[in-house]
């Protein structure tokens, strides 16, 4: 070690004054900081323009986006929150009231809600972003070293303009066998196409064939024969998922230790339920299961109190519903057919359902298998991507 | 012991009870009293870590308070612990920059005698060599240097060997040179550094310090493990110490033991560790009234003969010695921090691994060192001459010590977390379970900027680079602090959470030996 110029004093250790101060002083700023820090963690801020008293108790936003990232916009206002995670970001510092939130990303649906805050408290929402040009990939019969050929005559040509392809295809112009010697079958569009042929007759199915349900999925899928209409039921986590009287509801499961969220609506003494999320919410909390209050210590210091309906019902703009299954990989979407086309639908339906459409093509069929969407249309499948393909 | 073999002893030194190592020593209702305090450090542990867990569950709202608070404790404790170093850091480069060899020259101190008890097992020839030929390197009289080389019996041939190798070729180098052999198994004694220093230290004075006519009081004892290297002024500056002490005979002086002999070969956890336990004791120089002896220490013949030298029953001698003799000159016993650095080893083992398990065992072993705890409060129940105050407050000081040690690291790197892992759907809901690991999170990373003080200090105490290192390495020493959560943890908490609850339920240590490898 290098040797300084020091002065060859001996040097004493810190004197017991000089530490007493330190400690004293540090003692102050721990007494000082804590209930700030408190205070604070809590949601009470100090608003220099309030007219009584400065302090006032906000509440915070979590928004996480599933699929694409997004830019996330509070009342029209960027916001620059603390990210969290990837694909979330937590807002803090929210005045109680309501709030508009959109979420927004170039080539994508934009999601917009209306969500109250309350003090102390933080209100969830997933926004989802899809594709605003349906993503598809073309699966054809024939291939032509790997590549799908399209036949000149097909309907498919009619539709392929409104879509963005995320691989390429050959049309053929000839129907000459020697022509045709040169395609071989594509093992894929043959699996579809078992696929999507309808189950062997049987009794159930006989009693249920009146309505075509084609999705097959990983959720599960069970049918309740009824006097009236067929139910079929479609579960995925403790969501489920089910067409009553011609409407598409979701429940959770009995038993659910963690209520979904969106199931939940806060009630507030100064705003009823049909202001803060809607009358379609407030008609809705008639069929209560679960009333949560959430308590800051003793039962004095009880903040809100949480009411958490039965079910929430689907919106399918007001169309006949044709088939239905949750998105893959997810529990809180689903995704319907009707005659307009393919949508996916939050089941969230505070302020209102986003409903985002996918697929704007009378399709002939939609099935949901392994975690992929495909379309059928009359002499061709697509797959349906829920992300905007690279360019 | 007869009354007659205690007459040299101080009066509450020659009590049954004085050396009591652990409850089974004891019997009736000494035993229970005892018994009671070897428990009550690990529940005291157990239960703060059990409420933590427990409060997050059934209460997440108080226990996210607690933790904001305590992180905040975390933050300002590292603000004040840093200060008490970065200032130890300037004092030490000074002392390390004195010539302490013309500031005693105004003393005369020629009657001074200094007995070296150099405790060893079975290290190699190499060690205990750069050991005694860094006394050869001091710039004092060697003439007045006694060299104990305190073999153990039990380490067979080969330690034999070497002490005798050591022996020849230095004994004519020094006043004295004396190797003795610690007999194996003899009863009442654990086998350990206690028991071998205290057999050298009345080797010495039967055939040295009597025969020689050398006073007790002129006799200044420095003992040092076998893998210590002195720097050279380390005699001038403890006999500096020892000439302006306020009681000289009634202090321990201590000096910081810099654990970088090997810094250069040793892996980063090993350095980081090691290094650690550097900054602690250099923080502890700071505030004396809070300082025990610790591994390499120096102390009076005098005052060790009337305490009948190291326990020779229990683990950590080198702290017990001084509570023993604060006990025995009823509170009226100091230690004096020289700010004067002495090198160790970093523990390092044939591999990682090993060199981990090292570790382990090396700081178990040291945080066992809350058997002290017990024979402190235990004395205190009984030792009435020191005053009511000053036992409370030492009491209440050593318990937070032992307390801090095992639980805060946990607490805050792990436990800091449970409200929102345990905590219930209703507190998930609430904003103070978003900021709660924000805030947190926040607080400690402030406060890893005390780890910055670390770093830069660390490379100023690091030997000279040898050639066949690299000069990146400097880049990886300054680095290898951000495992200091983790080192906390691995190295400190849980070791010192094992070693209570050993005592807790009446497992008693014995001493393990650091391998000592070059």
């Amino acid at each position: 070690m290098q040797k300084d110029n020091f002065e060859p004093t001996v040097v004493t250790p810190l004197s017991r004054q000089h530490r007493q101060s330190l400690f004293l002083l540090l003692l102050f700023v721990f007494l000082v900081a804590v209930p700030l820090f408190v205070f604070y963690s809590s949601g009470y801020r100090y608003d220099f323009f309030a007219k009584d008293g400065g302090v006032v108790a906000t509440g915070g936003l979590y928004i996480s986006v599933f699929g694409e990232a997004g830019d996330i916009y509070l009342n029209e206002e960027p916001v620059k929150g603390s990210r969290i995670f990837r694909k979330a970001t937590y807002v803090q510092s929210v005045a109680p009231g309501l709030h508009n939130i959109h979420v927004q990303a170039p080539g994508l649906h934009t999601w917009t809600k209306p969500l109250p805050v309350f003090p102390h408290i933080v209100t969830e929402a997933e926004a989802i972003l899809l594709p605003q040009i349906p993503q598809v990939r073309l699966i054809t019969s024939l291939q032509l070293n790997g590549t799908n050929v399209l036949s000149v005559g097909s309907t498919a040509s009619s539709t392929l303009p409104g879509l963005a392809l995320s691989n390429t295809y050959l049309i053929s112009t000839s129907s000459a066998t020697s022509t045709l010697s040169n395609y071989s079958d594509n093992p894929e569009y043959l699996y579809l196409v078992n696929l999507f042929t309808p189950a062997t007759t049987s009794a159930t199915t006989t009693a249920t064939s009146t309505r075509r349900f084609q999705f097959v999925d990983e959720a599960t899928e069970s049918e309740v024969l009824a006097t009236s209409s067929p139910i079929i039921t479609k579960s995925r986590g403790s969501i489920e998922i089910f067409e009553r009287e011609g409407s598409l509801f979701a429940r959770y499961a009995t038993g659910t230790r963690i209520v979904p969220y969106y199931f939940c609506v806060s009630t507030d003494a100064l705003a009823s339920t049909t202001e803060l999320y809607g009358a379609h919410v407030a008609y809705g909390i008639d069929k209560i299961r679960v009333i949560e209050t959430i308590k800051t210590g003793g039962d004095d210091g009880v903040i809100q109190t949480r009411i958490c309906r039965d079910e929430i019902r689907i919106d399918t703009k007001s169309e006949a519903l044709i088939s239905f299954d949750f998105l893959p990989n997810s529990s809180d979407y689903v995704i319907i057919h009707i005659p307009s086309g393919v949508y996916v639908v939050e089941i969230d339906d505070r302020g209102w359902q986003n409903v985002q459409m996918i697929y704007g093509q009378t399709a002939e069929a939609v099935l949901v298998d392994g975690g992929r969407i495909f379309i059928k249309e009359a002499d061709v499948f697509f797959e349906l991507f829920t992300d905007l393909l690279e360019v | 012991m007869s009354n007659s073999d205690k007459s040299h002893l101080l009066p509450y030194a020659r009590r049954e009870d004085f050396h009591v190592g652990r409850a089974t020593e004891l019997t009736g209702k000494n035993y229970y009293t005892y018994r009671a305090l070897e428990i009550l450090p690990g529940l005291a542990s157990w239960t703060t870590l059990v409420a933590v867990v427990l409060l997050s569950i059934y209460f997440p709202v108080i226990a996210a308070y607690f933790i904001i608070a305590f992180a905040l404790y975390w933050l300002l404790k590292t603000a004040f612990l840093s200060y008490h170093l970065r200032y130890n850091w300037k004092r030490l480069r000074r002392h390390m920059n004195l010539d302490w060899g013309a500031l005693v020259e105004r003393f005369s101190y020629e009657h001074i005698h200094h007995l070296v008890i150099l405790p060893f097992y079975k290290e190699s020839y190499e060690v205990v060599d750069a050991t005694v030929n860094s006394l050869l390197n001091s710039k004092y009289d060697k003439k007045s240097l006694i060299i104990v080389l305190a073999a153990e019996a039990r380490a067979g041939e080969t330690a034999q060997k070497t002490a005798e190798a050591i022996k020849e070729k230095y004994k004519d180098q020094f006043g004295f040179f004396l190797v003795t052999y610690h007999p194996a198994d003899l009863p009442g004694e654990m086998s350990g550094k206690g028991s071998n220093a205290a057999y050298a230290a009345e080797e010495a004075r039967t055939k040295v310090l009597d025969p020689h006519g050398i006073l007790y009081n002129h006799c200044l004892v420095s003992i040092f493990d076998i893998d210590t290297v002195l720097y050279p002024d380390y005699f001038n500056c403890l006999v500096w110490h020892f000439m302006t002490a306020e009681r000289p005979l009634k202090s321990s002086f201590q000096p910081v033991p810099i654990f970088n002999n090997n810094m250069w070969e040793a892996p980063a956890l090993s350095r980081v560790v090691a290094m650690s336990s550097t900054f602690w004791e250099m923080v502890q120089q700071e505030r004396p009234e809070r300082m025990a002896t610790f591994s390499s220490h120096s102390v009076s013949f005098k005052a060790l003969y009337e305490v009948g030298y190291w326990q020779k029953n229990m683990v950590s001698e080198d702290s017990r010695i001084y509570w023993n003799l604060l006990m025995a000159n009823d509170g009226e016993y100091d230690v004096i921090p020289l700010s004067y650095p002495v090198s160790m080893d970093a523990n390092v083992g044939p591999s990682l691994w090993q060199t981990i398990i090292q570790i382990y065992k090396q700081h178990r072993r040291w945080t066992y060192g809350v058997e002290n705890f017990c024979y402190i409060l235990y004395h205190f129940m009984r030792q009435d001459k020191i005053s009511k105050g000053k036992r409370i407050k030492i009491a209440l000081q050593q318990f937070e010590g032992y307390w801090s040690l095992v639980t805060n690291p946990i607490m805050l790197f792990i436990l800091g977390w449970a409200p929102i892992f345990l905590g219930s759907q209703e507190f998930h809901q609430t904003v103070l379970s978003y900021n709660l690991p924000i805030i947190v999170r926040d607080l400690l990373s402030l406060a890893m900027f005390g780890l910055v003080i670390s770093s830069i200090i660390s490379l100023s105490l690091i030997p000279e680079r040898p050639k066949h290192a690299s000069r990146f390495k400097y880049v990886v020493m300054a680095l290898q602090w951000i495992m200091v959560p983790a080192t906390m943890i691995i190295f400190s908490a849980i070791p010192g959470l094992d070693a209570q609850t050993r005592l807790m339920f009446g497992k008693y240590m014995g001493f393990w030996v650091t391998p000592k490898t070059r």
